[in-house]
């Protein structure tokens, strides 16, 4: 410890971007507690709550979600997708360059694990597709149903080591949901009725809200939403963990 | 059932075809989609013309815009969505027919590369804050992983330096939408500079600088410039040319965008844009003369035009801005053509150091010829329209009566022909023992060649389309025209 000069031991040019940094951070939070407590008065959101019976969805979050701001949506999926796609081909990397290395021995899952998960593995689908389909109803929806199932699957990868996952299959659910997800913004969009990217072409009568079949067209683009993150978190988990193992990463390219 | 024309296109179709992408992959139309997509868009841009120079288009998604989002297609961002997809079209054109390297060709390069052109178009074209917000996003992400396409250790180091930097941009971005929101209770842009005005004057400046920094980072201005040749030199060079002629052309026009539309005064801001551009291309310039490698010399002479772009704008008259949208074409379509170039020249030869291009021209004129014209395009010399762009940005600065920006601009230019000419001698060199594979990819000149042909008609002939770029910097600078379109008279 002392053989290093004092000098080296504290970098003088980090601890001047600390202080900075620092003294940045203050004044923000000083501008902050001066006029960001008092919240507005009246925002865009109280506007999109009270006109909530147009979309015939009980849970209000879902029809500002799905419909009112599904443009939205339909990017943050996409950004999920970009991420995916960018993970699988930096995993990919990481697997043709220590293929040789020795990859540390994984150790056979315990009993209780495998036990476990054969308890808990239907148990969380089912919640996943009750999250998913009841979306418009309840707290929840495709985001995290789709979570919800992509965890399903990663628990059995865990304690099951025969079990890989279908990388085709997975790409092909990405893509017709992915894909389904536009179409029917782009029917709202041809359609004379709605005549608008993503609208609500189906029937969507206010009578039936808190039904599972209402509010038209927001449990599909859910529903598809669910599928999608399902598939490509299921697909970043699998790419993590079978990285070392044999899977083709490329087999489908042309 | 109707098909409407509708500016969504200009998203939907790039998302709906990257989802599909394993569809093509069977059907083996990879490739032409890869070209036709941008294509297609391109031909939309050019059919929606007439209407746009008439009207600006305003297209509501699901509900009317203080409440919701909406697309704005108006004769500014017009010019952007058309440069856009025409450089798509240009960089698809050359990894179709230029037999490039195997990994830009397959179905991860499809996707990232259309949902940069998505990200790009949605950016330019949306009205509502967190949308812009989340189209950063796509392009940005998208643009991650590009750079760190080709998985060796360089690509990986400038997409791991890429992925943090531009992250720490958009959190910064994140957070100004984040606080505005608190203030003004609105997203959507018109709406929030309507209000912008009542938030207290700390909070805006708070606002602003966040937005600065985020921004700054994206569009690469001198104190958050710092990483960009790294990443450009990491990168393959037509993946750079996407970056360098659309991307940062995206985010500045998003910057500048915003400054015009939330201030109603924008002196002050646009006098710091000014100085930050400035600085950038003196500093960029100066660097650019130093480098041995031909990616980071590109990379540099880039933020030089960017900097001088940005100059243009800050000024905020209608002549500089005219100008200054003007350079930002021909600096995409002269660095389309340099990076493109650079493609070629470097897969003949193996490394991009100055020492080895040595006698390159020789061995290559086709190849030589380009760079020659697109170095010559970037100095600015006269048949060519760089010169065009260059000499309305200085008009305008004349007429305005300040000179200093036209003495920096004076002195870029010389710098950046010295640097330039350094290149293209040692390209000439006598030099005999030059061993190279025989030429493949011939097609690959013809994206090139339409690249340069554009330089020289638009140099030629530039008022063919000065009537457009009057009537962009006037859709850009007019504050209340876009606030009336959108939340109707009486706002």
């Amino acid at each position: 410890m002392s053989d290093v000069p004092l000098r080296k031991r504290v970098r003088a040019k980090t601890l001047m971007l600390v202080l900075l940094c620092g003294w940045l951070f203050a004044a923000h939070l000083g501008i902050l507690f001066q006029y960001g407590l008092d919240g507005q008065t009246a925002s865009v959101g109280d506007a999109l709550l009270a006109r909530n019976a147009e979309t015939a969805s009980a849970n209000a979050v879902t029809s500002v979600v799905v419909s009112y701001r599904g443009f939205d949506t339909l990017g943050e999926v996409t950004v999920l997708f970009l991420a995916a796609t960018g993970i699988g081909l930096l995993f990919g990397a990481r697997q043709r360059a220590g293929a040789e290395g020795a990859e540390t021995p994984i150790s056979d899952p315990n009993e209780m694990l495998m036990t476990g998960v054969r308890l808990l593995f239907p148990v969380l689908v089912l919640l996943g597709v009750y999250v998913v389909v009841h979306g418009h109803l309840s707290p929840g929806g495709g985001f995290q149903g789709g979570v919800i199932i992509a965890t399903a699957f990663f628990l059995r990868m865990l304690a099951d080591r025969t079990f890989v996952l279908n990388h085709s299959l997975i790409g092909l659910l990405e893509a017709l949901s992915g894909s389904g997800f536009v179409l029917v913004g782009l029917l709202g969009l041809i359609l004379l009725g709605t005549a608008t990217f993503l609208g609500n072409f189906l029937p969507h009568p206010v009578a039936d809200m808190g039904r599972l079949l209402s509010a038209g067209v927001i449990p599909v683009v859910y529903c598809l939403v669910g599928v999608k993150v399902g598939a490509e978190v299921a697909a970043i988990f699998g790419d993590m963990l079978e990285r070392g193992s044999s899977h083709p990463p490329d087999a489908e390219t042309s | 059932m109707t098909m409407p024309l509708t500016p969504v296109w200009f998203i939907a179709l790039p998302l709906l075809l990257a989802f599909a992408s394993p569809l093509w992959v069977r059907l083996r139309l990879l490739m032409p989609l890869l070209v036709g997509t941008p294509a297609a868009l391109l031909a939309l841009a050019l059919g929606l013309l007439p209407a746009v120079r008439t009207a600006p288009l305003l297209e509501t998604i699901v509900i009317a815009p203080p409440l919701g989002i909406h697309l704005q297609l108006d004769s500014a961002s017009w010019l952007l969505v058309a440069l856009i997809n025409f450089a798509g079209v240009v960089v698809g054109a050359f990894l179709w027919l230029g037999e490039t390297e195997p990994y830009l060709r397959e179905r991860r390069a499809f996707i990232l590369i259309l949902l940069l052109i998505a990200g790009c178009n949605g950016m330019v074209l949306t009205g509502d804050l967190f949308n812009l917000y989340v189209f950063l996003e796509i392009a940005g992400v998208s643009a991650y992983a590009l750079s760190a396409l080709r998985r060796d250790a360089p690509a990986l180091e400038a997409g791991l330096k890429y992925l943090i930097i531009g992250s720490v941009a958009a959190i910064f971005f994140l957070f100004a939408v984040v606080l505005i929101y608190l203030q003004t209770g609105n997203l959507s842009l018109a709406a929030v500079a309507r209000g912008f005005s009542e938030i207290p004057g700390p909070m805006q400046m708070l606002i602003g600088l966040l937005m600065l920094i985020g921004l700054g980072i994206k569009t690469e201005l001198f104190p958050f410039n710092f990483w960009v040749p790294d990443i450009y030199q990491g990168s393959h060079p037509a993946v750079a040319s996407l970056y360098s002629g659309i991307l940062v052309k995206a985010f500045l026009f998003v910057l500048f965008h915003l400054v015009f539309l939330f201030l109603a005064d924008p002196g002050v801001a646009g006098a710091w844009l000014m100085g930050l551009g400035a600085i950038t291309m003196l500093v960029a310039e100066t660097v650019a003369l130093r480098q041995e490698d031909l990616r980071r010399m590109l990379a540099y002479s880039s933020l030089g035009q960017i900097g001088l772009i940005t100059l243009a704008l800050g000024f905020g008259v209608e002549s500089t801005t005219a100008g200054g949208l003007f350079h930002m074409v021909n600096h995409t379509l002269v660095k389309l053509l340099l990076f493109l170039t650079a493609a070629i020249l470097l897969r003949s030869f193996v490394s991009a150091r100055i020492a080895d291009f040595a006698g390159a021209g020789r061995a290559r004129p086709l190849a030589g010829a380009l760079f020659v014209l697109g170095a010559l395009a970037v100095m600015g010399l006269p048949p060519l329209s760089g010169f065009a762009s260059k000499l309305w940005i200085l008009k305008g600065f004349a007429e305005a009566g300040v000179f200093w920006p036209v003495a920096l601009i004076l002195l870029a230019a010389l710098i950046e022909a010295g640097y330039y000419f350094r290149w293209i001698k040692v390209l000439y060199e006598p030099r005999t023992e030059v061993a190279i594979e025989p030429s493949e990819g011939r097609w690959a000149y013809l994206p090139i060649g339409v690249v340069a042909g554009l330089i020289v008609l638009l140099g030629v002939a530039p008022f063919l389309v000065d009537d457009l770029f009057i009537e962009g910097a006037r859709s850009l600078l007019d504050r209340t025209a876009t606030l009336v379109a959108v939340l109707g008279a009486g706002s």
